[in-house]
């Protein structure tokens, strides 16, 4: 990216966080946890703490960073190095990503483009340029099919929260990530003093990896017929009740099991992106769903202006942002509203 | 959970490591002093403890002495001498092996009670006690017969393997989870090895009178040699999850941070130098010397808190997608323990 375009973003980045200060709100026991920065250097800055609000937003205003990070643990000494701090307890966070979900429609919306001579192409990517040899850089791209299948993921977890662990939903929040999928996060429970061992196994659990037939088999076969147990459970159940069944293990761990990415939950030592923050990648908040059916991240999400920027783009499938199509675009100067350009420019499509 | 106690005294000499039974003994012991068991009045309690400690830590259970009820406190007073008599070999290896002895001596009793309705409820007592967790009847016909809360119960496990135990294959409802008796009786045994390191812990450590410092010695001597591991000479012998990231480094392919940590842990536990771990890593297609070597020192413990980091276990590497298991991982834990096996 060019020198212009980070400029360009940082001054865009620095009207966000000064006009819209009051979305930026600080977790629970903020005092406790450990804060991360990256900057537009690209430099991660971590072991900060602040003691108030007001001494967060001027860190925020004088710094405009890249990326607003929080640790899900809270520490004794949040300032103090990794294995000093002195571990007390941790939210649950989990990261549906698209980047960990079979979708067909990549082939079709994902691309690459290579760095020094921006050739462009389609999935699966060469390991380097065909033209120049050069690096490649691979794009995700989200799509309403993408969306539906992230949101189906984000219910099977609500479900099996709820159901299977009891977790009461007040207790769950949901967050468009800001790029590529949903952030799920589980605080102030008794959860939250899970070690990283048991928590490795509720993962485990989640996922449903390591399920064998047998041994799921061995643990349930006193149960009466006509107990009704959580959905996954009478699922398996079901399934495996059938006297014909041809499902291997790894058939129902497939089909049952839910599609996260384990190392955000399984990391004590996690700095997570703090809601209503912008993605590094994107320029989009990280914004809470109240409603995940409705919500619309191409739009709830965006939070710049519509002042009119010119950008160069190199390339850019068709895009709906704030309910307005623009692109495609190829290797053309073009005249967009800002939220366009800051997105384009943030993902490194565009330049100024 | 339960309060009224359905113990009688007989349990107490089952389970001496419950507070009840040591509240019951408590008395005695006060009056008691170290030295009085070099006297022949004492003789029998010294021939109790002798026995009770060496066979508990040769045979990895503690004996049941035929007349145990005969005299219940000389019984719980052997216990508890036992207790600071191992605390005094000051060997962790040794204090382990005592804990979990006496634990497997408790569960050995239990066990008796199983597929008697009317041991349920000593079943979730002695639960309740020894965990300080709570369970509850399940409601479902036997042997499914408790159900305890998610967090008690990964709390419990962490250390278990077997499949059957993982939570994946388990009956898990409303935030519990569902075990058989004999399951019960099992976590019993977890938690009466975790009650007893504590008691341990926390028990006095005064000085030794002759006798029982030579008992001391003895027990000591028993400790069986410590099996250093074997380092894997020749790549050969690597476990297959490690060999995966060593072919993708030699392809110029990309490993996630987490596959690097493990690969450097790996490596430094099998004795590598911080500088063959920097220069293997010299041809990944990001490599920035100064930054790795800031990474594999940190994990060497050469930088920062000075912690050393162990290689993570199979499990973990197995939720991270970096399990590769092949027929001679068996049961192994971690992956250093491979080439032992393979051999």
């Amino acid at each position: 990216m060019k020198e212009k375009s980070l400029e360009f973003l940082r001054r865009r980045y620095r009207w966000y966080y000064f006009n819209r200060q009051n979305l930026l709100k600080l977790p629970y026991s903020y005092q406790e946890r450990e804060f991360g920065f990256r900057s537009f250097d690209g430099l991660i800055k971590r072991h900060l703490s602040f003691n108030s609000q007001n001494d967060f937003y001027a860190y925020i205003l004088q710094n405009v960073p890249r990326s607003i990070y929080y640790s899900v643990s809270l520490y004794e000494e949040p300032t103090f190095p990794m294995n000093e701090k002195g571990w007390k307890s941790a939210d649950i966070p989990f990261d549906i990503d698209l980047k960990d979900i079979d979708h067909r429609c990549r082939e079709v919306h994902d691309f690459w483009i290579c760095t020094s001579c921006s050739l462009l192409g389609r999935l699966p990517t060469p390991e380097t340029c065909p033209n120049c040899n050069g690096k490649l850089i691979e794009y995700y791209w989200i799509c309403d099919d993408c969306l539906t299948k992230l949101r189906e993921e984000v219910y099977k977890l609500y479900d099996l929260l709820e159901n299977d662990l009891g977790i009461d939903r007040a207790k769950l929040k949901v967050h468009f990530s800001g790029n590529l999928g949903f952030h799920l996060i589980i605080e102030d429970t008794e959860f939250e003093e899970l070690g990283q061992k048991e928590r490795v196994e509720l993962v485990d659990y989640i996922m449903l990896h390591g399920f064998r037939y047998s041994s799921f088999k061995y643990n349930s076969v006193y149960v009466p017929r006509e107990r009704r147990w959580s959905y996954r459970i009478d699922e398996i159940i079901k399934r495996l009740g059938e006297s014909d069944h041809k499902l291997t293990d790894l058939d129902v761990v497939k089909k049952l099991g839910i599609k996260i990415d384990a190392s955000v939950t399984v990391d004590l030592h996690r700095i997570f992106r703090l809601p209503d923050s912008l993605h590094d990648d994107t320029g989009l908040a990280k914004k809470e769903c109240t409603d995940l059916e409705k919500f619309d991240p191409f739009s709830e999400a965006v939070v710049f202006e519509d002042d009119v920027t010119s950008i160069f783009v190199y390339y850019s499938p068709p895009i709906k942002l704030k309910e307005n199509f623009f692109g495609p675009f190829k290797k053309e100067r073009v005249r967009v509203p800002a939220y366009v350009a800051v997105y384009l420019i943030a993902k490194g499509l565009a330049d100024i | 959970m339960t309060s009224e106690s359905p113990l009688g005294i007989r349990d107490f000499v089952k389970y001496p490591f419950l507070e009840e039974s040591m509240k019951y003994i408590r008395p005695r012991v006060s009056k008691l002093k170290l030295e009085d068991l070099e006297t022949t009045e004492y003789k029998e309690l010294y021939d109790k403890v002798k026995k009770r400690t060496i066979a508990s830590v040769r045979h990895r259970i503690t004996p049941i002495f035929e007349d145990m009820y005969k005299d219940v406190d000389l019984e719980l007073l052997s216990f508890l001498i036992s207790v600071i008599v191992l605390k005094s070999t000051n060997n962790e290896l040794l204090i382990n092996r005592y804990s979990l002895a006496e634990a497997r001596r408790a569960e050995s009793f239990l066990r008796q009670e199983l597929g008697r309705e009317e041991s349920m409820p000593i079943i979730r007592y002695v639960f309740e006690k020894v965990t300080s967790y709570g369970m509850e009847f399940s409601g479902l016909p036997p042997p499914l017969s408790f159900k305890l809360k998610l967090i008690p119960y990964l709390k419990l496990t962490s250390n278990f393997n077997g499949l059957t135990w993982k939570l994946s294959n388990r009956l898990v409802d409303r935030g519990y989870v569902y075990v058989k008796d004999r399951e019960a009786v099992r976590l019993i045994r977890e938690g009466s090895y975790r009650l007893i390191m504590r008691i341990m812990r926390e028990s006095p450590n005064p000085l030794m009178p002759p006798k029982l410092q030579k008992l001391v010695e003895v027990l000591r001597a028993i400790r069986p040699p410590h099996r250093a591991l074997t380092p894997p000479r020749t790549p050969s012998e690597f476990p297959p999850c490690i060999t995966i990231l060593l072919n993708k480094i030699e392809k110029g392919e990309n490993i996630s941070h987490f596959g690097r940590f493990f690969l450097t842990t790996f490596l430094l536990a099998i004795g590598w130098e911080v500088e063959k771990v920097i220069n293997l890593y010299s041809t990944m297609p990001d490599f920035n010397e100064s930054m790795t070597r800031y990474q594999v020192e940190h994990i060497a413990g050469l930088r920062g808190g000075r912690k050393r980091y162990s290689a993570p276990s199979c499990k973990l590497l197995s939720t991270y997608g970096l399990c590769f298991k092949d027929d001679y991982c068996n049961d192994i834990r971690s992956p250093l323990r491979y080439m032992r096996k393979k051999k």
